[in-house]
């Protein structure tokens, strides 16, 4: 596998999108570098890829930062990691509504959200950032991957 | 759990070897309590564990690793991993000797470090965490089915300094800091999780295993940068895949040193010097033997060993 670090003007424009429709800090990358495959964005640590371009036969570094599409979208994983620092775009629920998500489902909202705009949203519970979603009206619908759902108690 | 399913000659075998050999076939036959590691990549140790106790779990430190804990009222239908903080990554299900290794090999921000045999990945994300997410750990796998648990591991606990490698162990090109040889083994150690391990079980088998060890360490010795440190580990009691490996490195390396482990308020054995008649050098009583009746744990083997 070649890994290439983003240049910086990538760089600049993929963080510029997400920090734009979320709100975050940019500094909270500082420690990050990024790599880019056919359709994905991969973070790692800092140093890391020019580390790892002395080991023969890696297959992954890191992991799936976004994914390409009509707009990025933030993975599961790094919401979970960094989600805490959205300022705006995220859908806050219930813990009953919490464990439905986990468990994969669409969730029904009861009002419209003052914090989110129709999109992609981070779905929150307390300070616990639990994944992506995608904000329609009031229906938030369900992007977590299959392999991530779980029933809860 | 039957004691009659027992293989006869593993009993004659760690009559001779196990300290208190009735307390080790009693707890044999019991099964683990649940431990879990807080995982430091995703949020600190004192918040975690204030939310889980306020749930009501009640939590053991293990003396030897400030983020890992038994869970002293765990129930049979695993309701802890069923919980939102297991699901968002907060902690990790990690028996307690699996914690010991990357205890031993204490590896540090920046270094580089390989886990020859990593999957599913519980030692590799434990190291992350210990590294604070920086440097670079080589997380090796040579099974292809295994890698995708390795890699689902790795990102459920924000592990953003891991590589994954599809190599055969013996073979892998580098030179490293630290490296983490758990090796295949017989899995002895593992009846309490699983008696599955008693039907698989022969002294062919342990042979088998022990020649495997000894190609993987020898390889390992080879990548290690000059006064790096490599770690072996085994889970299972057999000396043949332990002591006898350790030995055949110091017999070959001369510039291979055994060092002492410290282990703070955990009980263990030392290493053995003879086994059916083969001798090992007096420094072999360096390694780490853990017993499940000493700790109530499941078996473990570790060595630590420098390269001069």
């Amino acid at each position: 596998m070649k890994i290439e670090m983003l240049k910086p003007e990538q760089r600049e424009r993929i963080l510029s999108e997400l920090i734009e429709r979320f709100g975050f800090d940019k500094k909270i990358f500082d420690s990050f570098e990024f790599y880019r495959t056919k359709d994905n964005i991969y973070a790692c640590s800092r140093g890391a890829i020019e580390t790892a371009k002395a080991i023969a036969g890696v297959q992954d570094l890191g992991f799936a930062f976004a994914r390409f599409g009509v707009n990025l979208k933030i993975t599961t994983n790094i919401v979970q990691m960094i989600g805490k620092f959205a300022a705006k775009n995220f859908v806050s629920v219930s813990e009953r509504e919490a464990k439905r998500f986990i468990a994969g489902e669409d969730i029904n909202l009861e009002k419209e959200q003052s914090t989110a705009t129709n999109g992609f949203v981070i779905a929150r519970v307390g300070n616990d950032n639990l994944g992506v979603g995608f904000l329609r009206g009031l229906i938030l619908k369900n992007l977590l991957p299959g392999a991530k759902q779980l029933p809860t108690v | 759990m039957n004691e009659a399913i027992i293989p006869r000659l593993f009993r004659e075998r760690y009559n001779k070897l196990a300290p208190s050999p009735k307390l080790f076939s009693k707890i044999i036959q019991e099964p683990l309590k649940p431990c879990i590691r807080i995982n430091t990549n995703k949020i600190p140790r004192d918040e975690i564990l204030s939310r889980l106790t306020k749930q009501g779990w009640k939590l053991k430190q293990i003396p030897f690793y400030e983020n890992a804990f038994v869970i002293e009222n765990a129930d049979n239908d695993n309701r802890i991993g069923l919980t939102i903080e297991h699901f968002i990554g907060y902690f990790y299900m990690q028996e307690v000797v699996s914690l010991l290794p990357a205890v031993v090999l204490a590896p540090q921000k920046g270094e580089v470090v390989l886990d020859v045999c990593a999957a599913p990945g519980s030692k590799t994300t434990q190291m992350s965490q210990m590294m604070h997410n920086t440097g670079l750990i080589v997380a090796n796998d040579n099974d292809f089915m295994r890698l995708k648990p390795l890699k689902y591991n790795i990102e459920k606990c924000g592990c953003l300094n891991v590589a994954i490698t599809n190599i055969d162990g013996r073979v892998i090109k580098g030179k490293f800091d630290k490296i983490l040889l758990d090796a295949p083994c017989s899995s002895e150690g593992q009846i309490r999780k699983d008696w599955k391990v008693l039907s698989r079980w022969s002294e062919d088998y342990i042979k088998t295993f022990s020649n495997l060890q000894k190609q993987f360490i020898k390889h390992a010795f080879e990548i290690l940068k000059p006064n790096g440190i490599l770690v072996y580990s085994t889970c299972t009691f057999a000396p043949e895949e332990n002591e006898e490996v350790v030995n055949y490195l110091l017999e070959n390396f001369e510039n291979a040193k055994l060092e002492k482990i410290e282990l703070k308020d955990f009980k263990f054995s030392e290493g053995i010097i003879e086994w059916q008649g083969k001798k090992f050098k007096s420094e072999i009583k360096k390694c780490v033997r853990v017993w499940p009746h000493q700790n109530d744990t499941g078996g473990f083997f570790v060595a630590k060993i420098t390269k001069l």
